[in-house]
């Protein structure tokens, strides 16, 4: 398989698992980690949720290089951002070498490093593990329009082949005499000649994809039919009703702590 | 109400999908009333149409019976209708395709202009030449993207399954089932998406310009898929510029000039039709040859004109023989020698000696993915030369090109432009030297009309207002785009838009040319003005070097050959000096062109 | 000029369900095109919504923007999904531009383009407040840095930042898909509808 985003083929513990299921569990995941105090319960969810669950699924090293690689910089900026600069009456300084971090402005950082553990975490676990063909047939067959998953699944495959576009298109007008490691003027002239051609070609493309979607009669009426199942056993529902009622008891607990004070 | 409607077309639609196979089909209308008039799939009477805004009509008057199971080529000049009649056929005139139909038109029963097109895939599948423009993008497998069309019908899924089973084995690519549908060659892709509209088990397929992304070997696997299919029952229109390709495939073959009937019947009579190179379609070559080894007394004056190479090589033997027994000896072996049309040239081709424009010195090029697309090449590219560089996919031509301007510099080894080392230079500044048209034009075309596009690259090269405006005019001269100066390139049928890209960089007045792919998508009339070009750069001491899968085209319009073959040069000679053993080389990787074949493969 | 059947559920048509994952991919890809061969500091992430937009309207503008995050965090990076609000209000007001006629001139669309900056600016700035405690670990959170310590706070910071960069990369965008569509062949504009 190929062109298929994050998703890595292997046959662990949440790859079994129905979409929806997985689905609910990140939505749990998010909701539990705004609504219950923070530091602790996003790094808790990570090491006590996220982390055992990647490594059932056997895509821990992944998941961990992955996130790694797109929070470092995000938890970098965080710390130094808001530890040296977060606006605060507070006059506790933690020093650090030679630099002067604000207590509070630590307290926040950490706040929030460790939610976002979860926030881009939890979603990463579930793309890694879950085949975007499977996730958005299961989302269709649970409502979601399938004008919108069409979307999403296309695109998902067309980016390849339109950044391939974008690499023959500067070579076109490269050989065409097109500066582009000249100065900045030139380089500015030369986005349209770059750009143009990409979309246009994209515009007539459209056109002709057009016709392929009348061809196989997407918007046919009457029922659909899907040539694969997702398998949805009971026990995979109860949970799904399970996580959903935990959900709504957090939100109702939190709504209630507010107006108590 | 419209619910009882919809039950209604469910239960005739999952009906019809059990009808499993297409023999089916045809022993359904085996009775005797169709032994005695065989049933006619496609009826077309006195169809006119004008696409909305249009002036001129694209279809005029057209009548039009196709019998089932009957391959019908439709051939015709670019612009000529053809592929406004495939998508009449298949209902996208006028559902989708806007604009004033007049005149019946009725497909497998069913009257295109008042049913949906939803409706009417059960009964005919349009596929044209960009396949993949057509794959549905949604599916991540050849085998769902071939059940797509059917899980949008709501085919039960044991039908679905049975139509897709039988959908990739009629097609012949069963063993690319789990491949991905971006994973596979062009040839590859082309026979998924028709797989995938034959999958909805319409008796009619209409291919709209079916060989013009595909290498001759996709073409003929492409051929007798069409056969097979016929054989099963299938009616199968095909629009097409190829016509030796036509010759090969055809039972029947219908000529459109300005959207009008101009010829209809066998193809050995309507492909040899007088009246066919009086309207620019032209002849496919085996008949071209013959008309001109009659002319030459090389050819029975009665006996009819070939359109196959087999019926060429027989034709000649004969009229050989013949003259051996009347003279008693021959001068030629068999006398079937057709001349190269650059073997006449040769006074003008240039002398050894010759400046070189290009110069490639033990080039190796590895690719950051590790490929090792070049292994050492030396090749020198000299004033007034005019090169074929060929090779199968994958032999390392497009590389190789991308060496000429500096859009790519090699790992080892060095590339000379004008005697400067590539490394040294940015390619804009290679762009004086040398100019290259990449296969997709889409990747060039972008400005508001045709003779802006042209003026782009001398005007990025620096000349002279004076020189710009002399050089877009003698642009526009030579590839006849007089009409159409002020078009937007992309409102141009496809094989004129070819033509544009070629003019702007035909505009930059290199010293040498590169053509990759010239000729894909083209009409005889364009590819006569591209050799007639060609002609007339040589004259002024240009170079042109072209890549492509055209064997017939280079034979006639060039004089060097360079067969690539695993990242080096596997031989570099004159196609009028190929000995047998090279001959053997190319007819390995990429085929033969047809004299050539006549001279060592068909005695 | 020309049609094409509409599915019943999202009200698209089938040139939109055509061009939309398109526009997505362009998003995505010329983000990378405009960076590292013309090594300019632009974005250009939001081109193809805006484009979307304005051919087909704010429902389909507003679908592009929101999916090509959903692609984006499917794709790179998870962290990308928070901001599919913003991208949907992006695209939704090239809809409303597209439907006041900006595209007749070029000002018209700068304008659209500014007003678009800071209304994204205003969105996205309580989202990366929440979220990312207003960071996103790129060279703009410099300014971040500057106008906290110039005692804004942090979502005043944020959105200072959002103000100060978007409004002219949306500027640029918008006048690119002006000069883009103004360009576009008859044939096209006829099919996607910008004619009207």
């Amino acid at each position: 398989m190929q062109r298929t985003g994050l998703f890595i083929e292997r046959a662990g513990f949440l790859q079994r698992l129905n979409p929806l299921t997985k689905v609910t569990g990140v939505l749990l995941l998010i909701g539990a980690t705004f609504l219950l105090p923070a530091p602790l319960t996003g790094a808790a969810l990570t090491v006590g949720a996220l982390l055992p669950l990647a490594f059932a699924s056997l895509v821990a090293h992944r998941f961990l290089d992955v996130l790694v690689k797109t929070l470092l910089p995000v938890l970098i900026s965080l710390a130094l951002v808001q530890g040296l600069f977060f606006p605060t009456s507070d006059p506790t300084t933690v020093a650090v070498g030679p630099l002067l971090f604000r207590r509070a402005g630590l307290q926040f950082a950490l706040d929030t490093g460790s939610r976002l553990l979860v926030v881009a975490g939890a979603p990463l676990l579930l793309f890694q593990t879950t085949h975007p063909g499977a996730l958005v047939q299961a989302l269709i067959q649970s409502g979601m329009p399938r004008s919108i998953g069409y979307i999403v699944l296309v695109a998902l495959q067309l980016i390849p082949a339109i950044s391939e576009r974008a690499v023959g298109v500067a070579e076109a007008q490269r050989a065409r005499g097109l500066e582009t490691e000249g100065s900045v003027l030139q380089r500015i002239r030369g986005v349209l000649p770059l750009i143009s051609p990409l979309i246009v070609g994209a515009l007539v493309e459209a056109e002709e994809r057009a016709m392929a979607i009348e061809a196989r009669a997407f918007n046919a009426p009457g029922p659909k039919t899907w040539v694969r199942d997702i398998p949805d056993p009971p026990v995979e529902r109860t949970a799904r009703i399970g996580m959903l009622a935990a959900l709504g008891a957090l939100i109702v607990w939190r709504i209630a702590s507010l107006f108590s004070g | 109400m419209a619910y009882c409607v919809a039950l209604f077309w469910m239960t005739v639609l999952s009906r019809r999908a059990l009808d499993v196979d297409l023999t089916h089909l045809r022993t359904n209308h085996a009775d005797m009333n169709d032994v005695l008039q065989p049933h006619t799939r496609i009826a077309l009477h006195n169809v006119t149409f004008t696409y909305a805004g249009a002036t001129e009509p694209a279809l005029r008057d057209v009548t039009l019976a196709v019998p089932a199971g009957q391959i019908c080529a439709i051939i015709g000049r670019a612009g000529a209708g053809k592929s406004t009649l495939c998508a009449l056929c298949a209902g996208f005139v006028p559902h989708f395709f806007r604009g004033r139909l007049t005149g019946s038109a009725i497909v497998d029963d069913m009257p295109v202009a008042t049913h949906p097109i939803a409706e009417l895939v059960r009964h005919v599948a349009l596929v044209g030449s960009n396949a993949f423009s057509q794959i549905s993008g949604a599916r991540f497998t050849v085998y769902d993207e071939v059940a797509f069309g059917l899980e949008n019908l709501g085919v039960p899924r044991p039908a679905m399954i049975e139509r897709v089973e039988w959908a990739l084995r009629a097609l012949g690519i069963d063993h690319l089932r789990d491949r991905s549908p971006y994973a596979l060659s062009g040839g590859q892709q082309q026979r998924m998406v028709i797989a995938a509209a034959l999958a909805m088990n319409p008796p009619v397929l209409a291919l709209d310009e079916p060989t013009s992304q595909l290498d001759p070997p996709a073409m003929i696997e492409l051929a007798d898929v069409l056969r097979s299919l016929s054989r099963q029952g299938m009616t199968i229109l095909v629009a097409e510029h190829r016509l030796e390709w036509v010759a090969d495939v055809a039972e029947r073959v219908v000529a459109l000039d300005h959207g009008a009937v101009l010829a209809d019947g066998a193809p050995a009579s309507v492909l040899t039709d007088p009246r066919l190179c009086e309207h620019g379609i032209g002849w496919p070559r085996p008949a071209q040859m013959a008309a001109q080894a009659r002319a030459e007394g090389r050819w029975a004056p009665e006996r009819p004109l070939p359109i196959t190479v087999a019926d060429l090589a027989a034709g000649l033997r004969a009229a050989a023989a013949d003259q051996e027994s009347m003279n008693g000896q021959s001068n030629t072996p068999h006398g079937l020698t057709v001349r190269p049309v650059a073997e006449m040239d040769e006074a003008l081709s240039m002398t050894p000696v010759a400046e070189p424009v290009v110069t490639l010195d033990e080039v190796h090029f590895t690719y950051p993915t590790g490929v090792e697309a070049l292994r050492g090449v030396s090749l020198t590219v000299r004033r007034g030369e005019r090169i074929a560089l060929v090779g199968r996919n994958g032999a390392g031509k497009s590389t190789l090109v991308r060496h000429l301007n500096g859009l790519l510099r090699p790992s080892r080894g060095r590339v000379l432009v004008d005697g400067v080392d590539t490394r040294t230079t940015t390619v804009a500044r290679c762009a004086r030297s040398v100019g290259v048209v990449f296969q997709d034009v889409r990747n060039q075309l972008f400005a508001r009309t045709v003779r802006d596009e042209i003026r782009f690259g001398p005007r990025n090269l620096g000349f002279a207002p004076e020189r710009v405006d002399a050089l877009t005019e003698a642009a526009i001269d030579a590839l006849d785009l007089h009409d159409v100066v002020s078009e937007h390139p992309y409102d141009l049928p496809p094989a004129r838009r070819r033509l544009v890209a070629i003019a702007a960089v035909l505009a930059m007045d290199t010293a040498l040319l590169v053509l990759d792919e010239p000729t894909a998508g083209l009409d005889n009339a364009s590819i006569a003005l591209l050799k007639r070009l060609i002609e007339q750069l040589t004259e002024r001491q240009r170079s042109v070097l072209v890549v492509s899968h055209d064997l017939d085209f280079c034979y006639e319009a060039l004089d060097r050959v360079v067969l690539m073959r695993d990242g080096r040069i596997a031989f570099d000679g004159r196609f009028a000096e190929v000995d047998q053993v090279q001959t053997a080389a190319l007819d390995g990787d990429v085929g033969l062109p047809i004299a050539l074949r006549l001279r060592y493969v068909c005695p | 000029m020309t049609t094409s059947t509409t599915s019943q559920r999202s009200g698209l048509s089938s040139t939109a369900l055509a061009l939309i994952p398109i526009a997505i991919a362009i998003n995505v890809a010329l983000g990378h095109l405009v960076q590292s061969v013309l090594k300019l500091p632009i974005y250009l992430d939001s081109i193809g919504t805006v484009l979307v937009g304005l051919l087909l309207g704010p429902l389909a503008g507003a679908i592009t923007g929101l999916l090509s995050n959903v692609i984006w965090g499917l794709t790179l990076a998870p962290a990308a999904l928070p901001f599919a609000a913003v991208a949907a209000v992006i695209g939704l007001i090239a809809g409303y531009a597209g439907q006041y006629g900006a595209i007749r001139s070029w000002w018209k669309m700068a304008l659209a383009g500014v007003i678009t900056g800071v209304i994204a600016a205003a969105i996205s700035a309580p989202i990366a407040t929440y979220v990312f405690g207003g960071v996103t670990g790129a060279g703009t959170d410099v300014l971040v840095a500057m106008f906290q310590n110039l005692g804004a706070s942090v979502l005043g910071a944020s959105f200072m930042q959002g103000a100060v960069s978007d409004p002219l990369d949306k500027t640029i965008t918008y006048l690119i898909a002006w000069a883009i569509i103004i360009a576009l062949p008859r044939r096209l504009l006829a099919r996607f509808g910008a004619a009207e």
